[in-house]
């Protein structure tokens, strides 16, 4: 009954993967296709990649550089791709990229919580139980018979968030814990194809009869999730070990490793994939974090992006970096910046998006916007119309009236391609 | 159905006589106002209203809700078996005085005080142990918050009920909020920044009115111990600055709307102990003590609505006010006058908490089956069937563990070594269930921590975050496999000795549903065993492991 998570497993498995194809192939999947060719299939399907830089990155540091300012920290800023677009020089290889890019400067929440930014960033309202952008690209843009669920998420910390609000439970996030083999994909022992089809058919029939006069949301939720497990279970590939080629282009660390699975997903047909990179919450030694955890950032996201680019992936995938907000203009005692709320900047980049842009501005010292104030509500229509989707509609909820953007804001149209 | 039937016939015959119809409704015990009150609401109500639950998914249901866990199979059998008119509410009683209702209780006030927020300066254990024995003993529940709000940490008393304040490190954004949250059932978050864009009855002066309270105290960690308490100092001021208006201004402690608690004057030795790097700060006069005071006064009445919703929707599976930490004037209750009436009664029954449970699932409108009269979905405010709701991971663990039959192997051979120490010992008496619970308790929490981090999400909303994840730990987990291996007197073993099916199906059914099969199930069982041939353990194995997927086992309907 042991369980081996030693990095060969998967070599051992070959002869379960091929049952598992026949197995959900009942399940009313098909067959598993490769990579390239699913992601040509894909084309007309819009998607996200959500680079998430948990604890709130120094926009000092990134997108809205200020040396020699009072505030403006050691480091300098460079030139990008784009003429006359800088940002710090902590992102050299991102630098490059930049005309794949757009920088929204003056990003105002008007909070310095972690947890009410964050919300505010992936809602776009600050409060309520509301479906984040992954849960609603979910809903909306995936195919009815996704090869995989519409929604992960590539985390190595803490609980799954509440995401899916009134949508659909599948639609709300499924959280990897990193490229590892999730837990409990794999089953030691005893099932061979025909068991797990016995199983699978045996405990529908169950929940079918069930469900005959009950009310149906909880239970159909109830059984997606087995689908999506049956998904994951027939994609171990994903898991395998990564090329070496990969390895080194996007570095062997663990943000290189999840940014390699994020691209696979989408390679594959997950409609939204956010990862996320720890450790931006600066308190401390800002400037020394910063050096460290972009440098990790830096060469990765930059190798990314230029995959998604090479592979014709980005005029269907939008692309976000952003973080729950920015840190202070005041360096304290401890060469820390502190939570900051009210002006910083997010990138955004790929489908439906003007590359190269650089909306809104900060004052000189960078302490307050300058102009083209936005907040979450903004951004939210923002990304939702970059992929397609109408956010002054409503949602599609049976007896509700929802609207998916908040109402009082508007997206920012001069961003959008 | 007899029962209201019985009140109508009751009002009918006080009608003949002339009685004052208000008078008669006074006389009506709680439950049946409940029922009164939410037919009244709704236009046809006996046509709409579904019946009530069958014996058998009454007892999961009341099990679960009670105790947090299903019924064993004896106790089942014997309840189904049983005839007596009154036995719902016989097990009612007998099941709030258990001691797995201060367990449940603990797991649910826990993930309402604590929202899974990792330990960080009082242990979890000190923390659990004070809840449970709150409930044990009957605490209510402005005694708790009176004791959560005022303690310092300072003593082993008091250190427990000091959690709530010390793990938040006392951060004036999570300790305002929460308080807002939990005690007074509003979400101050926004007001925080600037009067509530949305909501006009959330005010800047409601968020740094509560802040006001605590603003003096702080964390102090004493210099030997290293232990962390809190300190408050005698003075200083709240000052808040609107966003909109850039106008400052500054706040006494207030509870939303009552009167501004303005300071006694500063003595000129304002101190019990004076504040430094040594000594923790104890003012002759403190803020943080009148919140716990206040909090829960008569005038206060959002303290007493609070928490009459929030037990409403542990039990209901859906508050009178929905979101429960989203009173305002915009999302009004479902039943105004019900929430009104019940918030009062508690008051008078000086917050006995064991009090309302008992009588809300001793309403009709608790006991309605969650099987619909037709295809339309009533809304769910009308209250005219059963909430179908997802169990919590502490339901979903120990119910499992349950079923499996590897919590009735712990029962047995800790009785057996009470047993063996004391002979004489009486295995009825409270203090024996309490030490046998007690045993169990310890000895699963590792698997219960399991369940945890795989069905917890990050917050204390009551929606179905079905994941792929748990499905995976259901289908695969090892952890599974080894509750399934036949031992002792668990339920696989049990199985493998049945070689009638009928009797198997029916063990097997009363085991995980705690009902028995119809015949269709019954031949559906013998089905998929047969498909298994010679390989009966594992058929076995695999179709206890299939109902234990199965929405039915995952739901509390």
């Amino acid at each position: 009954m042991k369980r081996n998570l030693g990095c060969n497993i998967l070599d051992h498995m070959v002869s379960r993967r091929h049952f598992l194809m026949g197995a959900t192939a009942t399940a009313g999947f098909g067959p598993l296709l490769p990579p390239r060719l699913m992601a040509e299939m894909k084309r007309d399907q819009k998607q996200i990649l959500q680079v998430y830089l948990q604890g709130g990155v120094s926009q000092f540091e990134s997108w809205d550089p200020k040396p020699g300012t009072e505030f403006g920290g050691p480091f300098r800023a460079i030139p990008t791709s784009v003429p006359g677009m800088h940002i710090s020089e902590l992102l050299p290889y991102t630098a490059e990229k930049m005309h794949l890019l757009s920088i929204i400067r003056s990003v105002n929440l008007k909070t310095d919580d972690h947890g009410l930014g964050r919300l505010f960033m992936e809602k776009g309202r600050r409060t309520g139980d509301f479906p984040y952008v992954g849960a609603i690209a979910s809903k909306y843009l995936s195919a009815e018979k996704n090869p995989l669920p519409g929604y992960i998420h590539i985390s190595t910390r803490g609980l799954t968030d509440h995401t899916a609000a009134f949508l659909e439970a599948q639609h709300g996030q499924m959280k990897l814990e990193g490229f590892q083999v999730p837990a409990n994909l794999l089953r030691d022992g005893q099932r061979d194809e025909a068991t797990y089809n016995r199983v699978n058919d045996f405990r529908l029939q169950l929940n079918r009869q069930f469900k005959l006069d009950r009310a149906k949301s909880l239970i159909d939720s109830y059984d997606a999730s087995f689908e999506q497990a049956a998904q994951l279970m027939e994609r171990q590939h994903l898991f395998e070990k990564q090329k070496d080629y990969d390895l080194i282009r996007y570095g062997s660390h663990p943000f290189g490793r999840n940014c390699i699975l994020a691209r696979t997903l989408l390679e594959e047909g997950a409609t939204c994939v956010k990862v996320t990179h720890h450790g931006y919450d600066t308190h401390a030694e800002n400037f020394n974090f910063h050096l460290e955890q972009l440098e990790e950032f830096d060469q990765t996201f930059a190798t990314l992006l230029g995959d998604l680019e090479d592979r014709g992936m980005l005029d269907h995938t939008l692309v976000m970096v952003y973080s729950e907000f920015g840190r202070t203009p005041k360096i304290n005692h401890k060469y820390g910046r502190d939570h900051w709320g009210s002006s910083f900047s997010l990138a955004l980049g790929g489908c439906g998006i003007q590359p190269g842009a650089t909306i809104g501005s900060t004052n000189e010292k960078g302490t307050e916007v300058a102009n083209r104030e936005v907040d979450g509500g903004h951004l939210f229509h923002t990304y939702l119309r970059a992929v397609g989707i109408n956010s002054s509609d409503n949602h599609a909820i049976e007896g509700k009236t929802i609207p998916i953007g908040d109402p009082a804001a508007t997206p920012i149209e001069e961003l959008l391609a | 159905m007899y029962c209201r039937v019985t009140i109508r016939i009751v009002l009918g015959v006080m009608f003949c006589f002339c009685v004052d119809p208000l008078y008669t409704q006074e006389l009506l015990p709680l439950h049946a106002k409940i029922d009164q009150s939410v037919a009244d609401a709704v236009s046809e109500f006996e046509r709409r209203a579904g019946p009530l639950t069958t014996d058998s998914a009454f007892l999961r249901r009341i099990y679960l809700d009670l105790t947090g866990t299903i019924p064993t199979v004896t106790e089942a059998r014997a309840f189904l078996d049983n005839n007596n008119e009154d036995k719902r509410a016989a097990i009612i009683d007998r099941l709030l005085m258990s001691p797995r209702f201060s367990r449940h209780m603990q797991h649910e006030f826990d993930v309402m005080l604590m929202q899974r927020r990792p330990a960080k300066y009082v242990t979890l254990s000190l923390w659990q142990t004070f809840l449970f024995e709150a409930f044990r003993n009957n605490l209510g529940w402005d005694e708790m918050t009176r004791q959560i709000l005022s303690a310092d940490g300072a003593n082993p008393e008091n250190r427990p009920p000091a959690r709530f304040l010390l793990d938040r490190d006392l951060n004036p954004q999570d300790t305002t909020r929460d308080i807002g949250r939990v005690f007074l059932g509003r979400d101050l978050q926004c007001a925080q920044c600037h009067d509530h864009p949305h909501f006009e009855d959330y005010l800047q002066r409601h968020y740094f009115g509560i802040s006001a309270f605590f603003s003096r105290s702080y964390i102090f960690k004493d210099p030997n111990s290293k232990e962390a308490s809190l300190g408050e100092k005698a003075d200083g001021v709240v000052k808040f600055t609107s966003v909109f208006t850039s106008q400052e201004s500054e706040i006494s402690p207030r509870l939303l709307d009552l009167p501004e608690i303005i300071d006694p004057p500063l003595e000129e030795e304002p101190y019990i102990t004076k504040p430094d790097d040594q000594t923790r700060g104890i003012p002759k006069y403190s803020r943080r003590q009148q919140l716990a005071e206040t909090i829960v006064k008569q005038e206060n009445s959002a303290f007493q609505l609070n928490i009459t919703n929030r037990i409403w929707a542990m039990l209901m599976g859906r508050g009178l006010v929905e979101p429960v930490d989203m009173f305002h004037q915009d999302n009004p209750p479902t039943h105004p006058k019900l929430l009104e009436l019940l918030s009062n009664d508690l008051r008078q029954h000086q917050f006995d908490m064991r009090y309302l449970i008992r009588e809300l699932v001793l309403s009709h409108t608790y006991q309605r089956s969650s099987r619909l009269m037709s295809d339309v979905e009533p809304p769910a405010e009308e209250l005219v069937a059963g909430q179908i709701r997802p169990l919590t991971p502490e339901q979903l663990g120990f119910s499992m563990l349950e079923a499996v039959g590897h919590i009735e192997n712990i029962r047995l051979a800790t009785t057996t070594k009470l047993l063996e120490e004391q002979p004489q010992r009486d295995t009825t008496s409270v203090a024996f269930t309490f030490e046998v619970e007690q045993a169990i308790n310890g000895e699963v929490q590792p698997h219960i921590d399991a369940f945890v981090n795989t069905f917890a999400s990050n917050n204390e909303s009551r929606q179905f975050d079905a994941t792929a994840n748990q499905a995976l730990f259901l289908m695969n987990s090892p952890l599974l496999d080894v509750w399934l291996q036949p031992s002792k007197n668990n339920l696989v073993a049990r199985l493998q000795s049945i070689h009638d099916i009928a009797a198997l199906s029916d063990e097997l059914y009363m085991s995980i549903f705690s009902r028995h099969p119809n015949e269709f199930e019954a031949s559906a069982v013998q089905h998929f065993l047969n498909s298994f041939a010679d390989k009966r353990v594992q058929g076995l194995q695999e179709l206890t492991r299939t109902l234990l997927c199965s929405a039915e086992f995952r739901l509390n309907h």
